[in-house]
């Protein structure tokens, strides 16, 4: 199709689309229509509840920050990034300070042992380690399951059966 | 006798004007009515709800227009041009002035329109108004049809049935250049400051819109 032709079809697609001008609203539709606007305002109509894209057509600013990201995927994509980075430190970061951190005083009092089952059964301080967490709790020794079982045996780091004193 | 020759110079205080950048272009001096219309604004900042109806007043067939020509449903219309205003009046402090108080509507009821429209996506059910009588005497229109029936009324109900079919099926970007420029006549320039992009965006968008309508409505274009 020709350009002359093309011009000459929005010419009277232009002719036809004048027939839109004719679609008025019913008689007397704007007779009361600012009134009732303005009886919705009195009330303290605030209209249907806006999504979030009415929300930011308000505020000039979120306006200019949504049409930065909407158009570029890797914007948007490292902006979604950054908002899940902030909600994953906060979700986690709180927790990490809470919990208590080891120290060289909490170092020296560990045995010789490197076991860490036999460590953490004869420790209360190990009981708190050991339940890593986010809510630690503090199993006390004479609540601990482990005194409830009979015949619990200390097993060394060398692997070797415990010999008992002679009586 | 030598006659001093009197050289007309612009004055400094007034940039001049580059026909090709209508961005830079100074911005003319205010009209009667545009003065008048910053009065009222004025008086609905303060809360005067009697200047606020005069402004709704002004825009409400320009914006009610312009929403049913984009859903092709007057109760839609209806609705979303009232909230529109209620949306604008609790907005009205944030407006500083910057463009016109219609622009300014306009541009709210675009945006609330097309969302709308996104959340309506399956529901595509038309309420179209009747058509005026002069349209059986529009020039224009009878010529598209005066040749094929004799029954002008049924055939431009038809054609305008076809017509706002075919316009439900372009985007919602496309279909509202084409309601602001074909349907409403406003200038390029208007346009993009209330779709805010630039007037070459505008231009293209109503290529290709009109493009896909002529596509569409090929049989009663012959």
């Amino acid at each position: 199709m020709s350009a002359e032709n093309q011009t000459q079809d929005f010419e009277k697609l232009q002719r036809l689309l004048k027939l839109k001008r004719h679609e008025p609203p019913p008689p007397r539709f704007f007779n009361d229509f600012s009134g009732k606007v303005t009886d919705r305002i009195r009330a303290g109509d605030v209209g249907r509840v806006g999504s979030l894209e009415d929300v930011v057509a308000q505020a000039p600013w979120l306006q200019r920050i949504w049409r930065v990201i909407e158009g570029r995927p890797a914007i948007s994509g490292m902006f979604a990034a950054g908002v899940c980075g902030l909600v994953l430190a906060g979700v986690f970061l709180p927790g990490q300070v809470a919990m208590p951190l080891p120290t060289i005083a909490d170092n020296e009092k560990k045995p010789e042992a490197s076991a860490p089952a036999a460590l953490f059964a004869n420790s209360p301080l190990g009981a708190t380690t050991l339940a890593s967490s986010t809510n630690p709790s503090v199993v006390l020794p004479g609540n601990s399951l482990f005194n409830t079982m009979p015949n619990i045996q200390s097993i060394p780091a060398s692997g070797l059966p415990m010999q008992l004193a002679p009586k | 006798m030598i006659a001093i020759p009197v050289t007309m110079t612009e004055p400094e205080s007034e940039p001049r004007i580059k026909p090709t950048a209508a961005a830079d272009a100074p911005k003319p001096a205010p009209t009667t009515a545009r003065v008048e219309e910053d009065a009222f604004v004025q008086r609905a900042q303060q809360g005067d709800l009697a200047a606020y109806d005069e402004l709704v007043r002004r825009y409400q067939e320009r914006i009610y227009a312009t929403i049913y020509h984009m859903t092709s449903n007057h109760e839609d219309a209806n609705d979303l041009a009232q909230e529109a205003f209620i949306k604008a009046h609790q907005a009205i402090k944030s407006f500083k002035g910057g463009s016109s108080f219609y622009t300014w509507v306009y541009r709210i009821a675009v945006n609330k329109t097309i969302n709308f429209l996104k959340q309506r996506k399956n529901r595509s059910a038309m309420s179209l108004n009747d058509l005026d009588f002069n349209a059986e005497n529009d020039p224009d229109l009878v010529a598209l049809i005066s040749d094929k029936t004799p029954r002008r009324d049924a055939a431009l109900a038809e054609l305008q049935k076809k017509l706002n079919e075919a316009m439900q099926k372009l985007s919602d970007q496309h279909r509202l250049v084409v309601t602001l420029h074909d349907v409403q006549g406003l200038a390029h320039e208007e346009i993009a400051e209330i779709m805010e992009c630039n007037v070459g965006t505008v231009r293209s968008r109503l290529f290709y819109a009109r493009q896909q309508l002529q596509g569409y409505l090929m049989d009663y274009l012959k």
